[in-house]
């Protein structure tokens, strides 16, 4: 059971503390909800059936995350983002690599660039944030998607349209070149 | 269809949402209307983006912490893989002593705590007289350093038996020693830290460990002390080498 675990742990650590940092914008609380969350794993792990370990993970990620949100009641995303980091100061720093870089966009992605976009998620409504990370970064379809938050298919494909406009919104100025 | 109603569905058309009349509506529009059309490849530019955002790197402690605890919880012998340099290392040094805890505690119907304090204190005095063998093998003169000829005769050398060569190696032996010496301290310390809190003992056993912990500092700092006195020996020897080739050479 110790090394199916480690199997376990090794195989989706990566998307687990991924969901976290996008959920929660902040690394020391990512990794203690991620660690949370396979320890969590553990104590159930003989009842987890192999194949729903990822889905089991992924919803369990999530609920802690929404815990963490919901003691945050004094912070709103925007705050957050107006106190750490101006919009445009960000945007002027992508433009810059941007500009420097020709050929795939792809070429120009960094650290920096995953934790500007990791801000711009942060900003989003905490219903629309979980949906957009779920489907386009967790790479879920909208079945396993509404499965896991218990909630219609039409409302999950809903949240992620919402969420996605608002993230244009938010990121264009990075590709008004 | 409107600029307007076009713009708020873009993310439903890419994703291949619309039925066939709204769709073929919506690409008739956008074969006329050049900002649409902006606005779509925008769209589509900003949702690739997103996709091939590189993965965060995992930081390394969550594997070890969550196998650290997964190994508390349990009592089958530990697997953690001691290859993963030091840290992997350590991990595996303080399981196996947490398992052995275990098992004497079973073995001897003694609470963790009591067997925790029991090696502790075993521990301690292992310290204690290893540093008592050290300070006898070197015989160390407490006083004074600066005198190397004396300090040579102390540990029953004359001159002629200092061989340049050996000196040298013996040196380098020390400070690989003192070096070895240094990280297990260290790492006893460390252990001694981690362990009251990994078995959730109460204040007062944790009081009783941190007493154990400043004791074994103590211990550990005398069996340094003793292995630099031992260097300080050695490097004086060096120098009276130096000293009597120089002398040999004029």
């Amino acid at each position: 059971m110790h090394e199916q675990f480690i199997a376990i742990l090794k195989q989706h650590q990566t998307q687990v503390y991924k969901l976290a940092i996008y959920m929660l914008n902040d690394t020391e609380e990512a990794k203690d909800v991620t660690q949370e969350a396979f320890l969590k794993a553990w104590q159930v792990f003989e009842t987890i059936r192999k194949e729903t370990t990822k889905a089991w993970l992924l919803k369990t990620t999530t609920n802690l995350c929404i815990d963490r949100l919901r003691r945050r009641k004094f912070q709103s995303a925007w705050g957050e983002f107006n106190n750490e980091n101006g919009e445009v100061e960000i945007g002027n720093k992508v433009f810059e690599v941007i500009d420097k870089t020709p050929g795939p966009l792809e070429q120009c992605l960094k650290q920096e660039t995953r934790e500007l976009v990791q801000k711009a998620i942060a900003q989003l409504p905490r219903d629309y944030r979980i949906a957009v990370v779920l489907r386009d970064l967790e790479e879920l379809n909208y079945e396993e998607i509404a499965r896991m938050l218990d909630l219609p298919i039409g409302t999950v494909k809903s949240n992620i349209f919402r969420g996605r406009r608002m993230l244009k919104k938010i990121l264009r100025p990075m590709f008004e070149v | 269809m409107n600029c307007e109603i076009v713009q708020n569905i873009l993310e439903e058309y890419l994703e291949g949402e619309l039925d066939g009349t709204f769709r073929r509506e919506m690409e008739s529009h956008l074969q006329s209307c050049s900002y649409c059309q902006r606005e779509l490849a925008m769209t589509e530019r900003i949702a690739n983006f997103i996709k091939v955002i590189p993965d965060p790197q995992v930081p390394e402690e969550i594997y070890e912490n969550v196998m650290t605890q997964v190994c508390a919880s349990q009592k089958q012998p530990t697997i953690i893989p001691l290859n993963k340099g030091g840290r992997g290392l350590f991990n595996g040094i303080t399981d196996a002593l947490r398992e052995g805890i275990s098992h004497i505690g079973d073995r001897f119907a003694m609470k963790k705590w009591q067997v925790a304090i029991t090696m502790a204190s075993l521990l301690l005095l292992f310290a204690i007289l290893g540093g008592y063998y050290i300070r006898q093998k070197a015989t160390v003169p407490q006083q004074p350093y600066h005198k190397p000829k004396s300090l040579v005769n102390e540990v029953n050398m004359t001159e002629t038996d200092i061989d340049p060569q050996q000196v040298a190696m013996a040196v380098e032996d020390i400070k690989f020693a003192l070096s070895i010496v240094q990280i297990a301290t260290r790492k006893t310390e460390l252990a001694l830290a981690k362990l009251p809190y990994e078995m959730g003992i109460n204040t007062v056993s944790r009081k009783a460990f941190d007493t154990v912990r400043e004791v074994d500092a103590k211990a550990s700092e005398s069996i340094l002390d003793a292995i630099r006195k031992g260097l300080v020996i050695l490097t004086e020897s060096e120098s009276i080498l130096e000293t009597k080739t120089n002398l040999n050479g004029g």
